[in-house]
């Protein structure tokens, strides 16, 4: 039980990230990799809101998100709407979100400094027993908001206007712009969405990961590793790389330790890939190939 | 058409004989500056790796980020292997194996890695591909860390050096040191020009643009791809082989994620898919690390490298190599445009594709 827990917890987490980064590649072509930034972003954000506004759980959560977005809106500004139709736009795009993470990462050590900022717990500190096993209120908060904040997104995608264009976007682009979906507002839409994604992701993960100017690099890494082992452009498949991801960290931490978590992760990148190249439900590259 | 190995036309060789004489210049000018002397290495090191890594980030078009994790593998493998231990018992007579055996041995490890790190290519494509590669660094780190007979995390030291115990910190061996980074250069130069121009390059680059294609004209791109990452991660190895004649060894920040990023900022800076691209992204960015970080706030270096890696990326289309080339299309576009009447002549337009044996 308590592998289970700790497995959906982060899977819950892993989750929002790997969907944003799916979602920005899949919609736009463009492997962000100025998330794990914006993810930083956020962490500042929860913590500043807790340091000069109020340290209720929703101001902290509200701070972080805010923050995501406006990251997520940086790149917009500063990577999207620079590259967007021009020659090489798939590497340089990458290029350019590494050069935007780099002056982050080192602007946040600049203004910040090293040292990590502790926030409080958002759920409160009861804990509570199932089938033998303590479950902490920050463990099943983060599971059942991680899990609430995913059907959300999912509805959204499936009832709303700029949902529409997304999805039509990333099974098609050409067809999309053809039937006159704004690829801008669009990629508007999925960055700064992302960014609030990556806002959440970063509030429910600080007590693991204390705001800090590297901070965003680890997330970053398990984003991409779950956005791309479920196949970019496919939601089902990123929420089952995120369990499977999530699964191997737990059993990892349960029966060896932590510094091997990343072994074993890239042992399951390997297995899955030379399996199924394109991920677990990668039918996405296929068609844009 | 037959190309000589410094270049097909008198801007190259200018500007090989320029960078070599400016080379030799700093070094016997500020010849008693010690600073320089160890710059002057990681400077050799950084465009010998550079150039590999163009070879399959450029002339193959494939995205791999495993440059770090063969060096840093290699470096390990030739320190361990010539006598390196976790003490770093750096005394030159203690070595059991002689610098160029240990070069060439840690060559061979790296063309083995290449083997193994290739096999993937046959299946995995574009961002799957890096996604493989950009964790290989840190899954090296983490069985170093876990490893007695590699150092942990104090580092290995101790295997063969190109100095002697005396030669060290004396002006004779930073001579040395200079010569063999010249060397290295040189050598990774002739391999680069060799391949980027050669016909393995011709095919990789055929493959590069459509594998359909390049399948299509019988050209057996699994091969090929093999070809690249092997001859790159033995030349890798090689440059391994070096880190450790310099250093006696190596230690987990050679695995840093700071330095794969460092270095693809100076590829993607100077140009991608040219070796004059790589020496002055090199020399650009290695020039700024190492003023800012002498200075009390060494976050500002990356903060530049990372303004410039962006603005390079935002404002150019192949780096400052290509700014030239870039600007003669603009003007070219721009007295079309102001004189509508006459027909403005078309841009160069790039060189056939000719595939011996084809």
């Amino acid at each position: 039980v308590t592998q289970l827990v700790t497995t959906i917890n982060l899977a819950a987490i892993y989750g929002l990230l790997g969907i944003g980064i799916s979602l920005t590649w899949a919609g736009l072509g463009f492997l962000n990799l100025a998330h794990g930034v914006t993810f930083a972003a956020a962490g500042y954000g929860a913590w500043l809101a807790q340091e000069n506004v109020s340290d209720h759980a929703s101001v902290i959560f509200l701070g972080g998100i805010v923050f995501g977005v406006v990251a997520g809106a940086i790149i917009w500004l500063s990577v999207f709407l620079p590259l967007d139709g021009k020659p090489n736009w798939d590497f340089r795009s990458i290029i350019a979100s590494l050069g935007l993470a780099i002056i982050g990462v080192n602007t946040y050590l600049l203004v910040f400094g090293p040292q990590r900022k502790s926030i409080d717990f958002l759920f409160g500190t009861t804990k509570f027993e199932l089938g033998g096993t303590t479950i902490t209120a920050d463990k099943s908060g983060a599971i059942i908001s991680g899990t609430v904040v995913m059907v959300l997104l999912v509805v959204g995608l499936l009832t709303t206007k700029v949902g529409l264009g997304v999805r039509a976007l990333t099974q098609n682009p050409e067809g999309a712009a053809l039937v006159g979906i704004g690829r801008k507002q669009a990629a508007f839409a999925i960055l700064t969405v992302s960014g609030a994604l990556a806002g959440f992701a970063a509030v429910l993960l600080s007590q693991i990961f204390y705001p800090e100017p590297n901070i965003g690099y680890l997330p970053l890494l398990k984003g991409l590793i779950v956005a791309l082992l479920g196949g970019l452009g496919s939601i089902t498949g990123t929420v089952i790389a995120a369990l499977l991801v999530a699964a191997t960290e737990a059993v990892t931490l349960q029966y060896l330790d932590a510094s091997w978590v990343l072994l074993t992760q890239f042992g399951l990148i390997a297995v899955v890939l030379l399996v199924r190249p394109r991920g677990v439900a990668g039918i996405l590259e296929a068609t844009r190939a | 058409v037959r190309r000589s190995l410094t270049g097909k036309n008198a801007v190259d060789t200018t500007f090989w004989g320029g960078s070599l004489l400016i080379a030799l210049i700093l070094f016997f000018v500020v010849y008693d500056n010690n600073n320089f002397a160890g710059h002057w290495e990681i400077f050799a090191l950084y465009v010998s790796m550079n150039l590999m890594w163009m070879l399959v980030i450029g002339t193959a078009g494939i995205y791999s980020f495993a440059t770090v994790a063969v060096v840093g593998a290699c470096a390990y493998f030739g320190s361990l292997i010539s006598g390196g231990s976790q003490a770093g018992t750096d005394v030159a007579g203690a070595r059991s194996l002689n610098v160029v055996f240990m070069i060439l041995a840690a060559a061979g490890f790296g063309a083995l890695l290449g083997a193994l790190i290739a096999a993937p290519t046959i299946r995995l494509r574009g961002v799957y591909f890096a996604l493989f590669t950009i964790g290989l660094a840190e899954v090296a780190r983490a069985i170093v860390r876990q490893h007695d007979v590699l150092g942990r995390s104090e580092g290995l030291f101790g295997g063969a050096r190109f100095l002697r115990a005396d030669q060290t910190a004396s002006e004779d061996g930073r001579t040395i040191h200079f010569f063999v980074g010249l060397a290295l250069i040189v050598f990774c130069l002739v391999v680069y020009r060799l391949v980027d121009s050669g016909r393995l390059g011709l095919l990789l680059r055929t493959a590069r643009e459509s594998e359909g294609v390049a399948k299509g004209l019988g050209i057996d791109v699994v091969r090929a791809r093999f070809a690249v990452f092997i001859i790159s991660s033995a030349v890798l190895g090689l440059i391994g082989g070096f880190y450790t004649g310099f250093y006696g060894g190596a230690s987990l920040t050679i695995f840093d994620f700071n330095t794969l990023l460092l270095l693809l900022a100076m590829i993607v800076v100077g140009g991608v898919g040219s070796a004059k691209g790589a020496v002055i992204g090199t020399a650009l960015l290695l020039y700024i690390d190492r003023t800012y970080a002498d200075l009390d706030t060494p976050a500002w270096r990356f903060v530049w490298i990372g303004i410039i890696m962006f603005g390079v990326t935002l404002l150019t289309t192949r780096g400052l190599v290509g700014i030239p080339s870039q600007l003669r299309v603009y003007w070219e576009r721009r007295r079309a445009r102001q004189a509508p009447g006459e027909v403005a002549p078309a841009p160069a337009a790039p060189p056939e594709l000719k595939v011996p044996g084809l």
